[in-house]
């Protein structure tokens, strides 16, 4: 059994690398396949999209890459899910108004309602959320965790109000400090010791920012499962950092001591132990992937769609290539841009003939960063951008 | 009868755990109640127990998944002993290769009864 999945494992990854879908995947794709059989939704997230997932585990829901289509925005109840700790739930939150953030390492440090963070000046961002892991399961080697493709990604409009007003209201960050830390109100079970499994993240300074302590998703109030009452919004940085049911938001001299931070989240080379000296996870990379059509198109004009992002900086442009990376031709923006910190759909037409044809993308952005052809594996699986592995070979009868 | 199998509930459990017996006959009674009990108690590092439920072990933590309900495979398992996911810590500097692979292989087979 075992040596089964590994066969099919290398099979698909080197006789199609680019995955016409989870099902094409081996390992992944029959974990994911029995998850998904097994039951529907877990209860937590019985609101989400039936049939629109790939269940990787309770706590792991990937949208199906043809899912995502070209309104900028993700809905709601097509996010993907990914909970480091499980949620916590209406009775663990109490009155949402109520729920306070302590604030430390500013002037005049406080706890701070939710109630009193409305009555500072909002703002509204959009942004990509995405996980670390997403691409994971394009990497050769073997890794533990989620084997996300490209759905362990969405772009979101955020409100809440900017940290640096926060930090304002408070008398400015107290001296010295290096890093911004957030705190999950998850509760920590007896006998761990917290720092084992406390969602906590420091990120540099200067990501203050851009941040934001954000109540609303796409126009609602934070559903639980994505971090409600109060998430910490940090655009351009991966999921990770985006920590939910903000307890505490401090500012440090050093970094937090959570295992989540040490060694958790670190680009390390294959085979090596995560430790504190290597890059954290922390800005994403520049990335695109087709989104349509994924297995097979009718002969004539086809619109290949997709979505791209540039991590932190605007994009420059969206190429397409309908014969695996030999020739390219420049896509169409489609919808309003929503800023550095969004993605946006682009779009082709092409006339394809009878046939497979390997279509990829690969986005550039403003200053000329672009998505590489293959991805430098590292140990966890983190931030693949390689065109060649997000491409599809899409059939034409 | 190795603890993993005792456990059992009901009159399904009992079927499955002959069908069991006989397919993973290879795996010796004494690695099953060193994985039993090492899931349960741990060692250095924060039993599985802790944050994870396990039918065959009694086992009702809730901070990671239901590994009844995850079903993971043998090989899983190893690499989330291996490399740790998410919060999960990796296994591999308290325990050496084989007691990894035999807490993979108790898991594993556990999830299918
Ligand atoms: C400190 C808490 C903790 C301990 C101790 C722990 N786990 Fe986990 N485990 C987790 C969490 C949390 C996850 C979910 C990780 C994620 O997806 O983010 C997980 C995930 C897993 C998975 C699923 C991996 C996958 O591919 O998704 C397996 C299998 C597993 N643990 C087995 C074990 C075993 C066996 C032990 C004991 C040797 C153990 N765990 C100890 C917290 C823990």
């Amino acid at each position: 059994m075992l040596d089964e999945l590994k066969v099919k494992r290398r099979h698909f990854l080197v006789g199609a690398a680019g995955a016409a879908g989870a099902a094409a995947l081996g390992d992944a794709g029959v974990r994911a396949a029995r998850a998904q059989e097994a039951s529907g939704l877990p209860d937590y997230v019985s609101w989400k999209e039936p049939g629109a997932f790939i269940q990787h585990s309770p706590q792991t829901l990937e949208t199906m890459r043809g899912e995502i289509g070209l309104s900028p925005l993700t809905p709601n109840d097509l996010v993907f899910v990914r909970n480091n700790l499980p949620s916590l739930t209406e009775e663990q939150v109490g009155d949402p108004e109520a729920w306070e953030v302590n604030v430390e390492g500013v002037a005049q440090p406080r706890p701070i309602t939710l109630a009193e963070l409305r009555t500072l000046g909002p703002e509204t961002v959009a942004c990509v959320l995405q996980c670390s892991g997403n691409g994971r399961g394009f990497f050769e080697h073997e890794t533990s965790g989620s084997q996300w493709l490209t759905g362990a990604a969405a772009n979101v409009s955020w409100t809440g109000v900017p940290v640096r007003t926060v930090v304002e209201a408070m008398g400015g960050v107290d001296g010295d400090k290096s890093f911004m830390t957030g705190t999950g109100g998850e509760p920590i079970p007896e006998g761990l010791d917290p720092l084992t499994v406390i969602v906590e993240r420091s990120v540099p300074l200067e990501a203050q920012e851009v941040a934001l302590l954000a109540w609303e998703m796409n126009g609602e109030p934070i559903p639980l499962a994505h971090g409600g009452p109060v998430r910490l919004v940090l655009p351009g940085y991966y999921g990770v950092n985006n920590v939910k049911h903000l307890k505490r938001l401090s500012f440090d001299e050093t970094q937090s001591q959570a295992d989540i931070q040490r060694s958790g989240y670190r680009v390390r080379p294959v085979g090596e132990s995560g430790a504190p000296d290597q890059p954290s996870m922390y800005q994403m990379n520049v990335k695109s992937w087709v989104t349509h059509p994924l297995r097979e198109a009718g002969t004539g004009r086809t619109q290949i769609w997709g979505v791209a992002l540039g991590g932190t900086e605007d994009l420059d442009r969206v190429e397409v290539s309908t014969d695996g990376g030999e020739t390219w031709e420049e896509a169409r923006f489609v919808g309003p841009d929503l800023g550095r910190f969004a993605w946006r759909p682009f779009v082709l037409a092409a006339d394809l003939a009878p046939g497979t044809h390997r279509i990829a993308s690969r986005a550039t952005t403003a200053s000329g960063a672009a998505q590489p052809r293959d991805f430098e594996p590292n140990h966890r699986g983190y931030g693949h951008n390689g065109w060649d592995a997000h491409a599809v070979d899409v059939t034409v009868q | 009868m190795p603890p993993v199998r005792g456990s059992r509930r009901g009159a399904a459990g009992v079927v499955a755990s002959g069908v069991l017996a006989l397919t993973c006959a290879a795996a010796p009674a004494a690695e099953d109640d060193w994985a039993r009990t090492y899931f349960l108690e741990g060692g250095a590092m924060p039993a599985c127990g802790i944050c994870h439920s396990l039918d065959a072990a009694e086992a009702t933590g809730t901070v990671g998944p239901d590994l009844d309900l995850l079903e993971p495979t043998e090989q899983q398992v190893y690499l989330a002993l291996r490399d740790g996911v998410g919060v999960m810590p990796a296994f591999s500097e308290e325990l050496p290769e084989d007691r990894l692979r035999a807490l993979a292989d108790y898991v594993a087979r556990a999830v299918q009864e």
